[in-house]
Parts: C-alpha cells; sequence; structure tokens
C-alpha cells in the first residue's frame, strides 16, 4: 500500500530525469552564459550587458530587430498559408467518393522528412538553375532559366516559407482531416435542411467544429517554424537572418565573446516559444470553460 | 443530400492533383539532379580529353618517347 503512492512517480521519473537534467540543464547553462558567465574565456561576472548589445548595441541591434521582423513574417505566413491549405485538402479528401486512400496516402508521405531535405529540394525546384527555370526555359516561357525569379536565398525568405509550407501543411492537414473524418455528417446534412448554402455550412458548421484542432496544429507550427534554423540557414540570405540562425552564427564566431550574445538570443527565442504556448494554453482553457 | 455539381468536381480534383504534384515535385528534382549528372552528363575520361591520343606521343619522364 506505501508503495502503491510511489508507484506513479517512480515510473514517471526516468522521463523526468531525461527531461529536467538534458533540457533544464542546458537551459540553465545557455541562461548562465547569456548573463557573461564563461569561465574558458576568464569572464565569471554576471551581467544583463549581452542583453542590452542585441536590443540597444551597436554591433547586434541592427542584425537583431531585422532578424526579429523577418522571423515573425516567416513563422506567422508559413503558418497561416500551411493551414489554409491544410483545411482546404482535408475537405477535398473527405469529399471524395472513392480513392480516398491514396489521397490521404499523398498527405502523409513526407511527414518523416527531415527539413533539411525539404530545403535542398525546395532549392532544387524554386533556384533559378531548378527545375521549374530549366522546364520553364524548355517550353520558351523564359528565354534564359536566370529570368526565373528569385524565389530561394530572397530578402523576404519566399523559399523558407515556401519549404515550410510543404514541410507543414501535410502535419496541419493529417490532424484536421482525422478530426473532419470523426465529425457525424448529421450536423452539415441538418444545417443543409435548413437551406445553407455550401459556405455557410462551412462556416457556421464545419470551421467551429475543426478549430480547436486547427489552432492547436498551428501553435504547434508556428512556435518550431520561430526556433527551427536549418531551412532559413539553407535557403535564407546573409542579411537579413533569422534569429535561430543568427544565434548560431554568433555561437559559432571566433569571437568567444559573441557567445553571451548569442546566448541571449536563445534565450529570447524560448522565452517568445513559452509565451506564445502559454497563451494559446491559456485561451484554449478559457473557451473550454465556455463551452462547458 | 444533393449530387456534387460537375464543377466541384472538377474544382475538387484539380486542387488535390496540383497539390499532389507541388509535394511530390521536390523529389522529381531529387531524381532529375541525380540521374541526370550520370547518364546524360557522365564526367570526362582520359579518351574524353584526349580524344586523338596525342598525350602518348609526347615525351614524358615517366612513360617514355
Amino acid at each position: 500500500m506505501r508503495w502503491e503512492r510511489w508507484r506513479v512517480p517512480v515510473m514517471l521519473a526516468p522521463a523526468a530525469f531525461v527531461l529536467v537534467i538534458l533540457f533544464g540543464g542546458g537551459l540553465i547553462y545557455g541562461l548562465l552564459q547569456s548573463f557573461g558567465w564563461q569561465p574558458l574565456i576568464g569572464s565569471t561576472r554576471l551581467s544583463l550587458s549581452s542583453y542590452a548589445n542585441i536590443l540597444a548595441g551597436e554591433r547586434y541591434s541592427q542584425q537583431f530587430w531585422t532578424g526579429l521582423l523577418l522571423t515573425i513574417w516567416i513563422s506567422l505566413a508559413s503558418t497561416t498559408v500551411s493551414a489554409i491549405l491544410a483545411v482546404a485538402v482535408a475537405l477535398a479528401i473527405r469529399g471524395l467518393p472513392r480513392r480516398r486512400r491514396l489521397s490521404a496516402f499523398l498527405l502523409q508521405f513526407n511527414l518523416p522528412i527531415p527539413h533539411v531535405v525539404a530545403a535542398i529540394g525546395v532549392l532544387f525546384v524554386l533556384s533559378q538553375s531548378g527545375l521549374l527555370s530549366r522546364l520553364g526555359a524548355q517550353m520558351g516561357l523564359l528565354h534564359t532559366p536566370a529570368q526565373f525569379p528569385v524565389l530561394v536565398r530572397d530578402r523576404y525568405g519566399l523559399g523558407i516559407i515556401a519549404a515550410y509550407v510543404w514541410k507543414e501543411l501535410p502535419f496541419i492537414g493529417v490532424i484536421v482531416l482525422a478530426v473532419l473524418e470523426s465529425l457525424s455528417q448529421d450536423y452539415e446534412d441538418s444545417a443543409r435542411t435548413l437551406g445553407a448554402g455550401a459556405w455557410q455550412r462551412f462556416r457556421h458548421v464545419t470551421l467551429p467544429l475543426i478549430t480547436p484542432a486547427l489552432v492547436s496544429s498551428s501553435m504547434i507550427v508556428f512556435a518550431f517554424v520561430f526556433g527551427a534554423y536549418q531551412i532559413p540557414e539553407i535557403l535564407g540570405v546573409r542579411y537579413p537572418r533569422t534569429l535561430s540562425v543568427l544565434a548560431l552564427r554568433f555561437f559559432l564566431d571566433a569571437d568567444l565573446s559573441a557567445r553571451a550574445e548569442a546566448m541571449a538570443m536563445s534565450m529570447i527565442i524560448s522565452a517568445a516559444v513559452t509565451i506564445i504556448m502559454a497563451v494559446y494554453r491559456w485561451a484554449s482553457s478559457r473557451g473550454d470553460m465556455r463551452s462547458a | 443530400m444533393g449530387q456534387p455539381s460537375r464543377f466541384a468536381a472538377i474544382v475538387r480534383y484539380g486542387f488535390l492533383i496540383l497539390l499532389g504534384t507541388a509535394l511530390v515535385l521536390p523529389f522529381i528534382a531529387f531524381a532529375v539532379n541525380a540521374f541526370s549528372r550520370q547518364w546524360f552528363h557522365p564526367q570526362p575520361g582520359p579518351e574524353d580529353l584526349d580524344p586523338a591520343g596525342l598525350a602518348a606521343d609526347t615525351l614524358s619522364p615517366f612513360t617514355g618517347p
């Protein structure tokens, strides 16, 4: 009986140990480094100067603020486009009379592809010497492949957004499709018998039912895109760079004192993602309370 | 329950085919990149660099006259 009380904590201990040591330990070490604690170069005084440097300093602030804007733009654009297309494709697949399994497979097959591979694939397709530009030149639409618009390694991150949409659309789509498949057709049929058109049925019946799944999967995608670095590293330009790429560059800088700024940026990214997820949890718990 | 119109079916299938193509396109690009080099642009061998076999006629400290 006495052991019964300890059963759950003991079973959770291995997972909790890994989380606390690997994630929590890294976070604390990173936080200390962001405060300037680097015994390797003889710096053991803690201060907020690295944060001041990236927020208002001459060397880092411009890169930081443009990087922050670019990161927000890429995260918002890729999440929004992925979510809209995912809902459209899930609705299209659900309405198919046959070949639904094939279409569902089409939505799932790129889920296990790593982001680095996705970035290189988009580079091969959208670059000025890529598949589409060569096809365009072969078909006579362009005089030379170089006339193809600059869609990768561009200032606005269009190639980065395309790669994220390619990768995240199926993720949101699979979740929305699973929710749609589990919903009864009765709601829509009732709305139809009451005279609701296709758009009204979607707007007032289907969308409210899929919103929780859509919002939660979109939040995961937004948080991931905000902090990920592989795709912007491969498809981005030298300036502006996203925050994660900037943090990595400063971390790898030959000047070891730049590591404090790198860690400060990483802490800001972590804080931003944590705040976004906390706001989402708060909003969803309020929604649950209202619907209860 | 009404039958979906022909137009709606064309839009639905068209959208799915377009999206499916976009999802598959990077893999086609990978395949083209991987195989085109091997099949259409093979690495030049010694006979491609010296089609007339002139190198064999030249004096060389390694091969002799």
